[in-house]
């Protein structure tokens, strides 16, 4: 079984997935270790989603409770610096992954930080308008520093899958792949992501002993890569669409360069033979 | 060992200031950013050097000062502050609160200090809040820059405050083209006959002089070198080299008072290594036309024999400049 279950944890309303690859969202640190608990009596949880957009990563308690815990987390920024760093050691025993808001310029420097740091580390790519120069910095940093540091999504996900597919939409790592993942509401309503969920745009009613259709959200997919061809517009012509998959292209200035830059970025170190100073286990995003 | 400025700015205005020229300008916006400690801290680690000094300027007046130091710390450097260890009151409880907060902090502090006497009140008082804090991390650094010097007081301070027994000295230099208050060659020998008594008087206290680069061989006599031999337990040189300072816009240069010296970007050099080789050829280009402070150093075999490097550089380009800027292309 292939597919990832994403649904809102809520200690009042349990789903009763057995047999299930689980993906609890949260959006309060005390629901992390409960959610876990209870989605791995009878599931496999790929990991603990936290996801708080107004939270800094500074207002946040981890301890040693949360540890053998996968947890990514969706935040608005690092907050105080201070406080992060003084709580580095714990963030580096335990298996997070940490992703702020592309909202703020400071985050793009945070990130640097963090990965330098030895914490994993991604920036959504939430806002409007994402600032190129900033998106391709951090991009060569990731890429081209010589020394170790821990991964920054969605770079790393580019530089895993460079080879290994044509098409690399990183849109996996924010959880939004109808190959991969499912929402399911409290009333077991599946969608292909959290917007569809809200706007009642179902794909079918969770039945643990049906498969669910990735068919209709892979036609889907497909159909949009190929009809990308026939629009004669300057994504169509574009070299870094197979990165960027028409996705981005009104977020960014110069959304071509840009991608033109991170993927000669991603060709150069794929060509390199680096060592990473993380082998903690990490969710595959 | 880098050299990297936080801040341009500083809280004093010492008249021997070597920096002078460099902080001329500058504004207390000019400070090191994040993005640039990160690249120098890359780059340093990438060349292999895992020690770096923090200066300015006024290091403790940048933002995020004890953030920086944390940063580094966490990057396994070790981690020498030069501080006049003068801050503003409402900063200094949160960075005494931050840094005293840290665990396994590999942080010395070589706090640069003038005569009580030539020293605003105000400045002495934060200086000793400083050490009262901090004693046991700080060593402290004196310029001497007039002869009538007396330093007795870094006696005081060591024993009441508990500060590591290693007192830096530095000789005031020219910067190349300004009024700097330096000690000229010719007064080099009253300025011996004073250390040679600091340093007796340090010995009884068990209190290591250190020489800062600069320090002529020839400035002491044969038995005077017995005798600092002993004070100082053999450490101490004469040389003259690049120290390698990195400016908050990640300009590069040789030393301070050589700051104007083939200023480069960091961005110029993919290691460390080449930046101090970079410096050293410039310099010995310059030596190969006047090799030191005194036309007879150009054939000193102490030189040739790289004991001493004939005195510091500034005083040879001051030289030229006086001759005709050309000189200095």
């Amino acid at each position: 079984m292939n597919r990832i279950l994403i649904y809102d944890y809520s200690p009042e309303h349990t789903l009763h997935f057995s047999g299930e690859r689980l993906i609890p969202r949260v959006t309060r640190v005390e629901d992390i270790r409960p959610s876990f608990d209870e989605a791995s009596s009878n599931n496999q949880v790929f990991t603990v989603w936290f996801d708080n957009p107004l939270l800094s990563l500074s207002d946040i308690r981890l301890d040693e409770s949360f540890e053998g815990i996968s947890i990514v987390m969706h935040l608005y920024n690092l907050g105080d610096l201070f406080t992060v760093m003084s709580s580095l050691d714990i963030f580096k025993r335990l298996s997070v992954r940490v992703f702020v808001s592309s909202s703020l310029r400071e985050n793009f420097t945070s990130l640097k930080i963090l990965s330098s740091l030895g914490i994993d580390c991604g920036l959504l790519l939430d806002s409007a308008k994402i600032d190129d120069d900033a998106f391709v910095d951090l991009g060569s940093y990731f890429f081209l520093s010589q020394i170790p540091h821990a991964s920054i999504e969605p770079f790393d996900f580019i530089w895993r899958n460079l080879q290994n597919e044509k098409n690399l939409d990183f849109s996996t790592v924010f959880f939004y792949n109808p190959e991969k993942y499912v929402y399911v509401d409290a009333e077991g309503n599946m969608a292909f992501s959290s917007r569809d969920l809200f706007n009642n745009s179902y794909i079918g009613k969770y039945d643990p002993r049906k498969d669910i259709d990735f068919e209709t959200g892979y036609k889907e997919k497909a159909a949009r890569y190929y009809e990308h061809f026939m629009t004669l517009d300057s994504c169509s012509k574009c070299p870094s669409f197979h990165i960027c998959n028409r996705e981005l292209s009104k977020r960014f200035k110069n959304c071509t360069e840009t991608f033109n830059s991170i993927f000669e970025y991603a060709e150069i170190l794929d060509g390199i033979e680096r060592k990473r100073n993380n082998t903690k286990e990490l969710c595959q995003l | 060992m880098a050299n990297v400025l936080l801040t341009e700015t500083c809280v004093r205005s010492c008249p021997y200031c070597f920096a002078k020229q460099y902080m001329s300008d500058a504004d207390i916006k000019d400070s090191l950013s994040w993005d640039s400690l990160i690249y120098i801290a890359d780059f340093l680690q990438t060349s292999g050097i895992n020690h770096i000094s923090l200066l300015g300027g006024e290091p403790l007046l940048h933002p995020q000062v004890a953030e920086f130091i944390q940063y580094l710390n966490q990057r396994g450097f070790m981690i020498t502050v030069f501080t006049s260890g003068i801050m503003p009151e409402s900063r200094f409880d949160e960075f005494c609160r931050k840094i005293t907060s840290l665990p396994n902090l590999n942080l010395s502090f070589v706090v640069n200090v003038n005569e009580p006497r030539l020293s605003p009140k105000s400045e002495l008082d934060k200086i000793k809040r400083f050490f009262s804090v901090f004693g046991p991390r700080c060593s402290l650094s004196f310029n001497i820059y007039r002869t009538d010097f007396n330093m007795d007081f870094t006696i005081d301070y060591i024993v009441d405050f508990g500060l590591n027994r290693h007192v830096r000295l530095g000789l005031a230099h020219p910067i190349p083209g300004q009024k700097n208050k330096y000690i000229t060659p010719e007064h080099f020998h009253i300025v011996r006959e004073k250390l040679l008594r600091v340093f007796e008087s340090f010995f009884d206290y068990g209190i290591d002089p250190g020489f800062d680069c600069g320090f002529p061989l020839c400035m002491f006599r044969d038995d005077d070198l017995g005798k600092i031999y002993k004070y100082t337990g053999g450490r101490f040189s004469f040389q003259c080299g690049p120290a390698i300072d990195i400016g908050t816009d990640l300009s590069v240069w040789s030393c301070f008072p050589l700051s104007d010296f083939h200023k480069k970007s960091l961005y110029d050099f993919t290691s460390f290594n080449e930046l101090i080789d970079f410096y050293s050829q410039k310099m010995n280009d310059v030596r190969k036309e006047s090799a030191g402070l005194y036309p007879q150093c150009d054939y000193c075999e102490y030189r040739k024999k790289e004991l001493c490097s004939g005195g510091c550089l500034a005083h040879v380009l001051n030289y030229f400049l006086l001759e005709g800027g050309y000189r200095n292309e």
